[in-house]
């Protein structure tokens, strides 16, 4: 059985929703793929396998200097499609692991000014991964509906960072990973109040990060996340929560780059459909509704996402 | 439809849609560069991402008043007429491609390089306008014209890749000088207004601390480090020769430099207060060679020769027995030092005082 309190919506945008690059100057840093994201934050289940197949739409078409957007900039846009096939297995009842493989396309739009006619790059192929093990500290029982858990993990660099237009390499954020192996630090709570059909939930998680083989070091990231859940029924819960997320300034070559690192903070509405005993399907939007960033950078516009949940007890 | 099946098809969806790893490419930057293509690098926007302006709005120099006295413009005097082209649009537009009374000039400037230059968008009679197309060599500006889509190097002045490779473009007088000392030179100046037709931060400078801290955000093949990278410094490229003078180095005061570099008799004239420096030859068609004295506090006139004729800051004499004659301008321009050591290894450095 599949626990959606279990299921934070969406940890964050995190690893790099956002695009953070030189918004209209030359160079960039970049956008990743949002692994965080996607992954669940809850423990499984002991002797329980859950697949969690997903698909996620980044559209960046927001340039903000500070707190304040820019108007005029249809001319360049940036959408990222993500993958992602997530695993998890509970090893006990308190212990759980999670891989989460991804795929990614990025795509890079901008408008000839001469023509009108729109020139698009395209790089596609596998993205990053993450290894993440989880502890619960408390677990919910018959008469506490609390949970509370630790984790820790790495993201592992499966995604090229060599991707080429013609013989040139492609900046950062068009490139399909990070390049780096970073670290994950997690705590996950979760409250029930049975027997009103309600759930608060929350997070903090850090992102540490290392230096890629080109000398690039993505800022390290911070999540914060608030939300509830309401069941309406068996089958549907709607879910509302808030998503702030920190990150560092980027550096090359030991150096600060500049125009990258901020503050968001996301409204995240969405829905869970159980149809079925062991399938849920969730959808959600990721609705940015404040930024503060560094210097001047283009943006999530919004975030659109499908998952497909499936559990298998082995028992 | 069982749950099964329904994930089931949805793998079966995910997998066909992954069946293939393609990237699908535009097709122009192929063929072969004069350049190492291994050292271009892709600046992120993509091409035109950095929208050049074409035909800008210009206004009144006492109507700007987005401008502090400090900021630096690139200004042309031509046709009777003189435009200023400033810092704070060209970080955010890098190409100016303007018309002056008939004459068009591609104002280019690459803020990583920190260089002004004007092409001459007329090539091979026919005229052309330049945009950004996101590449960088050497840190540099690749801009491209929109006649044959070739790629050109800002610094090298010429084409490095397709139609028109090895084509070596004119340049056209430019001075890069503070608004102030601009404004003084030429009051009736018209400057570019903020009116571009796109919104930006005009008064942001987008790079952060880039112009005075020692940071690169994207790798040069020769690292020079005699000097710190971003001093300005004005260089001088004479055959296969290459020799620059600082801004810094120039003292208040108007001052000449009479030099010989590379079996060229030149003269460059600098002020680190008003912060310019342009160089010229100083022999004349007629095989005069001249010698010149610096001209205080008469701006735009700078120097004067020793027959006693006023030279202003675009090498044309303004008065005296050889009034109305130019002098002729050297492939030159300011830039950041560390620009001038990847592009030109083995630079000399003036050590005129």
């Amino acid at each position: 059985m599949i626990h959606l309190i279990n299921r934070l919506p969406t940890l964050g945008i995190c690893l790099v929703l956002t695009s953070q690059w030189i918004a209209y100057g030359q160079a960039c840093c970049s956008s990743g793929t949002p692994l965080l994201s996607f992954a669940e934050l809850g423990t499984t289940r002991p002797s329980t396998i859950q697949f969690n197949i997903g698909y996620e739409y980044n559209y960046l078409n927001s340039v903000f200097n500070g707190s304040a957007e820019y108007l005029n900039d249809a001319r360049r846009q940036r959408r990222v499609h993500s993958l992602l096939f997530e695993t998890s297995y509970g090893i006990s009842s308190r212990l759980s692991i999670t891989t989460l493989l991804s795929f990614t396309q990025r795509e890079r739009q901008s408008v000839l000014l001469e023509t009108g006619t729109p020139e698009i790059v395209q790089t596609r192929g596998v993205s990053d991964a993450i290894l993440l093990v989880k502890y619960a500290l408390l677990t919910s029982t018959i008469v506490s509906q609390q949970e509370l858990s630790i984790g820790s993990g790495i993201t592992m660099p499966f995604g090229s960072i060599g991707a080429e237009l013609n013989g040139i390499k492609l900046p950062s954020d068009m490139q399909l990973g990070s390049g780096a192996w970073d670290g994950i630090l997690l705590l996950v709570g979760s409250s029930g109040f049975h027997p009103f059909p309600l759930t608060l939930f929350g997070s903090l998680s850090d992102r540490l990060t290392t230096k890629n083989a080109d000398g690039y070091r993505f800022g390290n990231e911070f999540l914060a996340i608030l939300g509830a859940s309401y069941s309406f029924a068996s089958w549907i819960d709607l879910t509302l929560s808030s998503r702030f997320r920190h990150t560092g300034v980027d550096r090359f070559q030991d150096q600060e780059v500049p125009n990258t690192g901020g503050d968001w903070l996301y409204l995240v509405p969405g829905i869970n459909v159980t149809p079925w005993r062991s399938v849920t399907l969730r959808a959600h939007l990721d609705l940015p509704v404040y930024r503060n960033l560094e210097g001047s950078q283009l943006t999530t516009t919004y975030v659109t996402g499908l998952n497909l949940f499936y559990s298998i007890n082995l028992e | 439809m069982s749950s099964r099946n329904v994930f089931m098809i949805l793998l079966a969806m995910i997998t066909i849609s992954l069946s293939c790893n393609e990237t699908p490419m535009p097709n122009t930057t192929e063929g072969d560069w004069l350049i190492p293509k291994d050292q271009v690098k892709d600046g992120g926007p993509g091409k035109d991402g950095i929208p050049a302006l074409t035909n800008p709005n210009f206004i009144n120099a006492g109507d700007a008043s987005y401008l502090k006295d400090d900021d630096l413009v690139l200004g042309v005097f031509i046709n009777g007429e003189a435009r200023a082209y400033p810092h704070p649009i060209l970080d955010w537009h890098e190409i100016i491609n303007d018309d002056i009374k008939g004459t068009k000039i591609a104002v280019t400037y690459c803020p990583l390089t920190g260089t002004g230059i004007g092409y001459n968008p007329v090539i091979g009679g026919q005229a052309t306008t330049f945009g950004v197309s996101g590449l960088l060599y050497n840190s540099n500006l690749i801009p491209y014209d929109r006649q044959t889509n070739s790629n050109w190097s800002q610094m090298l002045m010429k084409s490095v890749n397709g139609r028109l490779i090895g084509t070596v473009v004119q340049t056209m007088p430019l001075l890069e000088t503070r608004w102030d000392t601009w404004k003084t030179m030429f009051p009736e100046t018209k400057v570019v207004s903020t009116e571009t037709g796109y919104d930006r931060s005009y008064g942001t400078y987008p790079y952060g601390s880039y112009r005075t801290s020692d940071f690169l955000i994207f790798p040069i093949s020769n690292d020079d480090r005699r000097l710190p990278r971003k001093e300005r410094v004005h260089g001088v490229i004479v055959g296969n020769k290459t020799r620059v003078y600082q801004i810094t180095s120039f003292s208040d005061s108007i001052t000449t430099i009479n030099d010989t570099f590379n079996g060229t008799e030149l003269i460059v004239v600098g002020s680190h207060l008003l912060n310019f420096a342009v160089a010229y030859e100083r022999t004349l068609s007629s095989g005069t060679e001249l010698t010149f004295s610096p001209v205080q506090h008469a701006l735009p006139v700078v120097m004067i020769d020793t027959e006693g004729t006023k030279w202003d800051i675009f090498g044309k004499a303004v008065s005296g027995a050889r009034a109305g004659t130019q002098l002729k301008p050297l492939r030159s321009y300011t830039a950041y030092w560390f620009a001038w050591g990847t592009f030109f290894p083995g630079a000399e450095i003036d050590s005129t005082k």
